[in-house]
């Protein structure tokens, strides 16, 4: 059973910036503080630098930082948090980050991998030393590697970036349909409206007004759900890209 | 000597001051991606992904208005009497970049530019090219870029626009970009500039150029360039043959993808077998460039 307990972040107006809360959890959620065993969080407690949040299988959580900064973990998913909570770092699994225009900048760390941000809404996910994903909904997210000085890059809007953690020069990006995603999203569906939720709509319009000029072309490739395992799905109406693009393969591989 | 310059101080202050002013559009060819084709727990967490295949929109036409100005060391570029002076070097370059295939690129342009002298105006003059040519990238060979073209240069007063000296001359030019990461590249270069029709005739030289650049980009609007470049210059006449070694430091902030403001700097060694020919000169400025692409 379903068990949703959303507390809105007004509630969040005095609260030290060091600190942040959870606003939601389904399930199994856990809340490790350093040196302790992991116990079941609830709406409302709060965590500082050090904690590591852990969510199980069916588990997902809505992290909401002083500075109204979203996060929202998926199932298998653990972070820990340090810097004042302005650094997230993402062990596994996958999360939903919707940074304020004018917020803070938020730093989240996977690997050698790091993305941060003073504006956007995105999602990063980590599988392993098998990949990482980032999309970018709307606002501008820098990319880079933290062992690499100079090996930076800007994802915008509707840009998808998967590599391998261990990655020592980032590829270039491709893109996706941000409406798809939007509405296939567990992340966004199964929580309160984003409050950038304007923005990103102002966005996939943007795609679509590019799709009818010709500058996007829908493909017939389709990620599905976590991983990197390409769909060759039934071809949209419009013409098909001549080769699927070369960083997604048709076939699949099981890690 | 004040004030006069030796034959083809005209042509080393344009080739000096002119490429900085504006290092001129080049054609790029587009990235691919590359990629890890893996499966996860293929739970519906972060939704599904439609790949979308953008169509490049290839802008053949560049226009570039740039206006660069500098305090120079040796205005005349002469061995003594070295006077300093203040240079505006105001230009205009027009580029049509047409693509053939989708290496290949046909480069048709006119690059017009005055250097206009605070106190020595009697060193004004204006650098008319009108170049025709290829180019070729080799993705398969660490992307290797090769250009030929036909170079059409006129020097002229800037009054009256009386010929000064006029060349005709084929270049070639390879280069080898290494990027250290995406915001640092390396990149070496030879070119062989060779005249084949010119009058006068003293001024008229072929040059064999190797040069190196660094460019590391600091933010996404601000970005640092050094270069240095050797150069030897054969002179048709008179048995003159000079070396010459050009240093360029520069710091560029886009404001807007069409308006960018530069600090520049270059350093400037020249030795001849005619050492009335020597010179050194330093020249520190800035500039604004205006470029549209369509």
């Amino acid at each position: 059973m379903l068990v949703c307990l959303t507390v809105t972040a007004g509630c969040l107006g005095a609260a030290d910036l060091k600190e942040a809360r959870v606003t939601q959890v389904v399930k199994d959620v856990k809340l490790g503080l350093p040196q302790a065993v992991p116990q079941p969080v609830a709406v409302g407690e709060s965590f500082r630098d050090g904690d590591a949040i852990n969510t199980g299988v069916t588990g997902r959580s809505e992290l909401t930082f002083a500075d109204q900064t979203i996060a929202r973990l998926a199932a298998k998913t653990n972070v820990s948090f340090s810097n004042g909570t302005r650094s997230v770092d993402l062990g596994e699994g996958a999360m939903l980050f919707q940074i304020p225009k004018g917020a803070g900048r938020l730093q989240i760390k996977t690997a050698a991998i790091a993305v941060a941000s003073t504006g956007a809404t995105g999602i990063i996910e980590r599988h392993g030393q098998f990949y990482v994903k980032v999309l970018v909904l709307e606002g501008t997210v820098r990319c880079y590697l933290t062992n690499r000085l100079g090996e930076s890059l800007l994802l915008q809007p509707g840009q998808i970036l998967i590599t391998k953690p261990d990655v020592t020069a980032l590829p270039e990006p491709a893109d996706f349909d941000i409406a798809r995603e939007m509405k296939t999203c567990l992340l966004v569906r199964d929580f309160q409206p984003l409050a950038s939720q304007r923005r990103i709509e102002s966005e996939e319009q943007k795609q679509l007004k590019l799709i009818a000029k010709g500058t996007y072309i829908p493909s017939n490739l389709v990620i599905l759900g976590r991983g990197t395992q390409v769909t060759l799905v039934n071809a949209p109406p419009t013409t098909p890209p001549s080769k699927p693009l070369t960083n997604i393969g048709h076939e699949s591989r099981t890690p | 000597m004040h004030g006069q310059a030796p034959p083809g101080s005209a042509q080393n202050r344009a080739q000096l001051l002119g490429g900085q002013a504006y290092p001129g559009p080049s054609a790029t060819p587009s990235a691919e991606t590359e990629g890890y084709p893996v499966t996860s727990p293929n739970d519906k967490d972060i939704g599904e992904q439609q790949i979308l295949k953008r169509v490049e929109e290839y802008k053949p036409f560049t226009i570039s208005v740039y206006s660069p100005v500098y305090w120079t060391s040796n205005a005349a570029l002469v061995s003594r009497g070295e006077q300093d002076d203040v240079l505006v070097a105001p230009g205009v370059t027009l580029m049509y970049e047409p693509r053939i295939t989708n290496t290949l690129y046909a480069q048709v342009g006119v690059i017009q530019q005055f250097f206009f002298y605070d106190q020595l105006t009697e060193l004004n003059f204006a650098s008319l090219d009108v170049i025709a040519g290829l180019h070729y990238y080799l993705p398969q060979f660490h992307n290797l870029s090769l250009r030929g073209y036909y170079d059409y240069n006129r020097l002229t007063t800037t009054d009256n626009f009386d010929e000064i000296f006029v060349n005709n001359s084929i270049i070639l030019n390879a280069e080898l970009p290494f990027r250290i990461a995406r915001a640092q590249q390396l990149l070496a270069g030879v070119a062989l500039n060779l005249s084949f029709e010119g009058n006068p005739q003293s001024p008229r030289r072929n040059n064999y150029s190797l040069y190196g650049t660094y460019d590391v980009a600091l933010s996404r609007s601000f970005s640092l360039d050094a270069g240095f470049q050797f150069v030897v210059r054969d002179y048709y006449s008179g048995d003159r043959t000079d070396v010459n070694e050009i240093l360029s430091v520069s710091a560029n902030y886009r404001v807007r993808d069409w308006l960018t403001l530069s600090a520049l700097s270059s350093f400037a060694w020249n030795q001849s077998n005619h050492s009335v020919f020597d010179y050194s000169v330093a020249n520190i400025g800035g500039g604004v460039a205006l470029t549209l692409k369509f």
